[in-house]
């Protein structure tokens, strides 16, 4: 399952985390802000496994925004408005 | 509501309004086929002139990455409420939105962009707008569940690997190998890959074809204004995206054609982070002051989005877009802005630029507020969608009161 989540921490320990690294975890480059508190704040999106390896992180906090059930339901509600143009095939399978 | 439209229907919609708009509007294939054989359709929209004038050039492309679904719906419909405002020779309406999944509702009130802004866009600017760069990669993302968050193109998978596409926005040729650029440890921080499995930010080997179309739009005509709509961070961006930025005359020497710079050379790279050893060069000097317009414009863009977002106080805080220099915690080679900025300062671009190119890369939506990410839902789409008309009729509205080239 994924979630979405917010990830904080000095901006040492972000860098430290290699984040871009982490299987199962795709960040919102662009998302990146500076709390009040002067640590940064970037969003992702975590499968369960990144999330586990986030919460070991030493320095790093882990907020879920969007929990996995409520993303699975927005997105099965947008696969249902996909509108198609008269004739097109329907791509059911990468090719 | 038709969002989220297919790449099919985004090229129907296209088609559409400019065979509804004749007189001010013109479809075109760009050059190069995807991967897939779909063709990117480019319109072209501009009362012929008149006099011989010169015009201010803007181009406007979304879709590169295939996951992100709103832009290339917003597009589609920007252009299709600014020639109906056009032709009927009235304000271009911005519909208020109710947020009916926020309790209480928030509510965002209708906007209007005047009739002699819409008339001197059309008639005063040429403008380009690409909406859906990438069709195979909203194609892919759009088939099944599983694929949603698919970005790149659907290049083939190179030899010796099993893994398709290619992120067109690390494909720009700018600044060049990013393992020559930056040095080694800021290459774990970089946002590129040359892994092809990379879900993400696979840089590809040679140009792609969806990337040669957008550049090819930068010749032989002049560009004076680009922007490149992505999701989601609510942003606007300005160069530089590879590192820090800083504009001192004693420090032109730091930019990206200078080998002394680069991994081989006496420094051993690039670090990659703002305030570090090196920061990119940004020229700052009059007459344009080219790091001081930036950040101007990319407030007005800001600007127009929080005037029309009404006295609630969580509307306007929603309405929020930071505006900034790209790169921050993960700086990023090979993008369409950096690309196209690069090009006011090329010293291998013979002849070189006559007028300053003004370059913006809008971040729309949130994660927040449940907008819903690459994804809003249909929902809350009529949110994204108004906060980008807003952003770039304000950018429009600007070129064309401006005295013409």
């Amino acid at each position: 399952m994924t979630q979405i989540v917010w990830i904080s921490g000095s901006q040492s320990a972000l860098r430290a985390a290699h984040l871009l690294q982490v299987n199962g975890l795709q960040l919102a480059i662009h998302s990146v802000r500076t709390l009040p508190s002067g640590e940064r704040r970037i969003a992702g999106y975590a499968t369960d496994d990144a999330m586990a390896w986030l919460q070991q992180q030493q320095g790093l906090t882990v907020q879920v925004v969007v929990d996995a059930g409520t993303l699975a339901e927005q997105t099965h509600t947008l696969f249902g408005q996909i509108t198609r143009a008269p004739g097109e095939p329907h791509d059911t399978e990468a090719t | 509501m038709p969002y989220p439209r297919s790449s099919a229907a985004i090229e129907v919609a296209v088609e559409a309004i400019a065979n509804g708009h004749p007189t001010v509007c013109t479809r075109s294939l760009l050059t190069n086929p995807t991967h897939q054989g779909r063709r990117v359709s480019c319109l072209k929209i501009g009362k012929p002139s008149t006099t011989g004038a010169g015009r201010y050039v803007v181009v406007l492309t979304g879709g590169v990455h295939g996951r992100e679904w709103a832009p290339p719906d917003a597009l589609v419909s920007l252009v299709d409420r600014l020639l109906t405002a056009y032709q009927a020779g009235t304000t271009m309406p911005i519909p208020a939105f109710t947020d009916l999944d926020s309790v209480p509702p928030v509510t965002y009130p209708a906007a209007q962009i005047p009739a002699r802004d819409v008339r001197g866009i059309v008639e005063e600017l040429d403008l380009y707008v690409v909406p859906l760069v990438n069709p195979d990669g909203r194609a892919t993302s759009q088939a099944r569940e599983a694929d949603k968050d698919w970005r790149k193109n659907r290049s083939a998978a190179p030899t010796g690997s099993a893994c398709e596409g290619v992120d067109l926005n690390r494909n720009f040729p700018f600044p060049g190998d990013y393992q020559v650029y930056y040095n080694v440890a800021a290459e774990s921080d970089v946002s590129a890959s040359k892994d092809p499995c990379d879900i993400d930010n696979y840089v590809g080997t040679a140009l792609e074809p969806e990337v040669r179309n957008v550049m090819e739009l930068f010749t032989p005509s002049p560009v004076d204004y680009f922007v490149d709509v992505h999701s989601w961070a609510r942003k606007i961006l300005h160069p530089w995206a590879v590192d820090g930025n800083q504009a001192e005359p004693a420090r032109t020497g730091e930019n990206w054609h200078n080998p002394v710079w680069n991994r081989g050379g006496t420094t051993k790279g690039r670090d990659g982070a703002p305030g570090g050893p090196y920061d990119e060069y940004f020229p700052n000097q009059d007459p344009h002051r080219l790091l001081d317009a930036h950040d101007l414009l990319g407030k007005v863009m800001r600007d127009a989005i929080l005037d029309a977002a009404g006295p609630e106080v969580r509307a306007f805080s929603r309405s929020w877009y930071d505006v900034e220099q790209a790169a921050d915690l993960y700086p990023a080679p090979g993008t369409s802005m950096d690309w196209a900025f690069s090009r006011n300062i090329d010293p291998s671009l013979t002849p070189p630029l006559a007028r300053p190119l003004y370059t913006f890369t809008i971040e729309c939506g949130s994660e927040e507020n449940g907008e819903g990410g690459w994804h809003p839902p249909v929902e809350l789409y009529p949110k994204i969608e108004r906060e980008i008309h807003l952003a770039v009729m304000a950018l429009l509205a600007w070129a064309a009161m401006l005295p013409g080239p």
